[in-house]
C-alpha cells in the first residue's frame, strides 16, 4: 500500500470533483458529500497497489455506500430535516422547475432509486456499470429507472402534490 | 407529461445546475495524506500490540512428539513460540501495512486437515524419514505430484550455523539443511523469538512443506 507516489494524487484531483458532485446529489448535503468523498478516498488508498489500473469503480461504489448509509443514518435522528439539493449552489439563473420541482422530488425518492438516476444521468453510467456500482442485477437498474422516471413524472404534473415521501428503501 | 427522454434530458440539466459550483478542498489530496497515515499508524500500533499482549499473556502451543524430527534442533516450541491462530484476535488480515521482519506461525488448519494419511498413499508410504505406519506427531501428509510426502513440524530456538537461505515467493526469512536425506526449513517465529521447523524428507517439494506456515504480519 504506498500512495506516496504521484498516481494516487493524480487520481484524488481527477476524481474527486465528479465524486464529490455525485456524493452531493446522494446525500443533499455538501458537509455530508466531502465526509462521504474522505472516507471513500481513504478506502481506496487502503485498497491502492490491488486497484492499480481501475480504481474509479472502486471509489464510486464506496461513495454510493456510504452515501446509502449516511441516509439511514440521518432517519435515526429525527431531528435532522430532510435533504434538499440546496440552491445554493446553483446559479441564479436556474430554471425554476428543476430547482423548485424536479431536484427536490428527486431527493424525496428512496436512495437506491435516487443513486440510479444521479449515476445513469449525471455520471453517464450504462445500466451495466450502474449495476455494478450499486450491487445489484442489471433488471433491478432498469425497474428502479423505470419506478423513479414514473414518480419525478407524477411531480412534474402535479408540483403542488408534492408529497412527503417514505425514504425506506 | 414529458416522454422518458425529455425527462432525462431535464436530469441532465437539473443535476449540472446544482453542481456547478461544487468544488473539492483544493487540499484535498493533503488531507486524504493525513489521514490515511493516521489510520495506518494506528493499524501498525493495533498489530503490534495485540500479538505481544496475546504472547505476554501466555499464549503457547506445544508442538512436541516422540520422533517428530531426527535433527538436532529441539522439537518442542520454544517457551517463546508464536501462539498458533485462533489464539489471539485477528489482526493482520485488516492491514495491508506490510511490517519488514518476516515472522510465521503454524497453520492449524492444515495441520488439522492433513494429520492422516490420504488414502491413495500407499499403506507402506516411504515419505522418510517417516512411514505412513509411523505416523508422527505433530506434522501433515500432503499428497502432491503423484506421491506422499510427510512434513513434521517442531520449534527450536536457533538454526544450525550452515543452515542456508531458501528462497520461495512469498515467503521470505527461510533457511533450510539437506542433510542425510532430510530437508529441514527453518522459518522465524513472530517477533524473531524461536524458530519453527519443519522436517521432511529430501524429495519433499519445498513449496509444498511451507503450506504449513503462513505469514504472521
Amino acid at each position: 500500500m504506498d500512495v506516496s507516489g504521484g498516481d494516487f494524487d493524480q487520481f484524488v484531483r481527477d476524481a474527486s470533483p465528479e465524486l464529490l458532485r455525485t456524493a452531493y446529489l446522494l446525500t443533499g448535503d455538501r458537509g455530508h458529500a466531502e465526509d462521504v468523498v474522505q472516507t471513500a478516498l481513504l478506502q481506496v488508498a487502503r485498497k491502492w497497489r490491488r486497484l492499480r489500473g481501475e480504481p474509479t469503480p472502486y471509489a464510486r461504489r464506496a461513495v454510493v455506500n456510504l452515501a446509502k448509509n449516511h441516509w439511514r443514518d440521518r432517519f435515526r435522528r429525527p431531528h435532522e430535516s430532510s435533504a434538499t439539493v440546496e440552491a445554493v449552489h446553483a446559479p441564479p439563473e436556474a430554471d425554476v422547475l428543476l430547482q423548485q420541482v424536479l431536484l427536490p422530488a428527486v431527493m424525496d425518492l428512496p436512495v437506491r432509486q435516487r443513486a440510479v438516476l444521479v449515476l445513469r444521468y449525471f455520471e453517464d453510467l450504462s445500466v451495466e456499470q450502474t449495476a455494478a456500482a450499486l450491487g445489484c442485477s442489471t433488471g433491478t437498474v432498469k425497474s428502479q429507472t423505470h419506478h423513479a422516471l414514473s414518480k419525478l413524472r407524477e411531480a412534474l404534473a402535479d408540483p403542488a402534490g408534492l408529497k412527503e415521501n417514505d425514504h425506506a428503501n | 407529461m414529458p416522454t422518458d427522454d425529455e425527462l432525462t434530458t431535464l436530469l441532465r440539466r437539473g443535476f449540472a445546475q446544482a453542481t456547478a459550483e461544487l468544488d473539492p478542498n483544493p487540499d484535498l489530496v493533503h488531507v486524504i495524506h493525513r489521514r490515511h497515515v493516521g489510520a495506518r499508524r494506528r493499524r501498525v500500533a493495533v498489530a503490534v500490540a495485540v500479538p505481544a499482549a496475546a504472547l505476554a499473556a501466555g499464549a503457547g502451543f506445544a508442538l512436541a512428539g516422540p520422533g517428530t524430527a531426527n535433527h538436532t534442533a529441539v522439537a518442542v516450541a520454544p517457551p517463546s513460540a508464536p501462539a498458533p491462530s485462533g489464539s489471539a484476535p485477528r489482526t493482520t488480515p485488516h492491514t495491508s501495512v506490510p511490517i519488514k521482519v518476516a515472522s510465521y506461525r503454524v497453520d492449524r488448519q492444515v495441520l488439522r486437515r492433513h494429520h492422516s494419511a490420504p488414502l491413495n498413499c500407499p499403506a507402506n508410504a516411504t515419505a522418510a524419514p517417516f512411514g505412513k505406519s509411523a505416523n508422527p506427531r505433530p506434522g501433515a501428509w500432503f499428497w502432491t505430484h503423484g506421491k506422499c510426502f510427510f512434513v513434521a513440524v517442531g520449534g527450536a530456538d536457533t538454526k544450525p550455523g550452515d543452515a542456508t537461505p531458501i528462497h520461495i515467493k512469498g515467503y521470505p526469512g527461510l533457511y533450510g539443511t539437506l542433510k542425510n536425506g532430510v530437508r529441514t526449513i527453518y522459518a522465524p517465529g513472530i517477533s524473531g523469538r524461536g524458530w519453527w521447523v519443519l522436517t521432511m524428507a529430501a524429495n519433499t517439494p519445498p513449496k509444498t512443506a511451507v503450506r504449513m506456515i503462513v505469514p504472521a504480519n
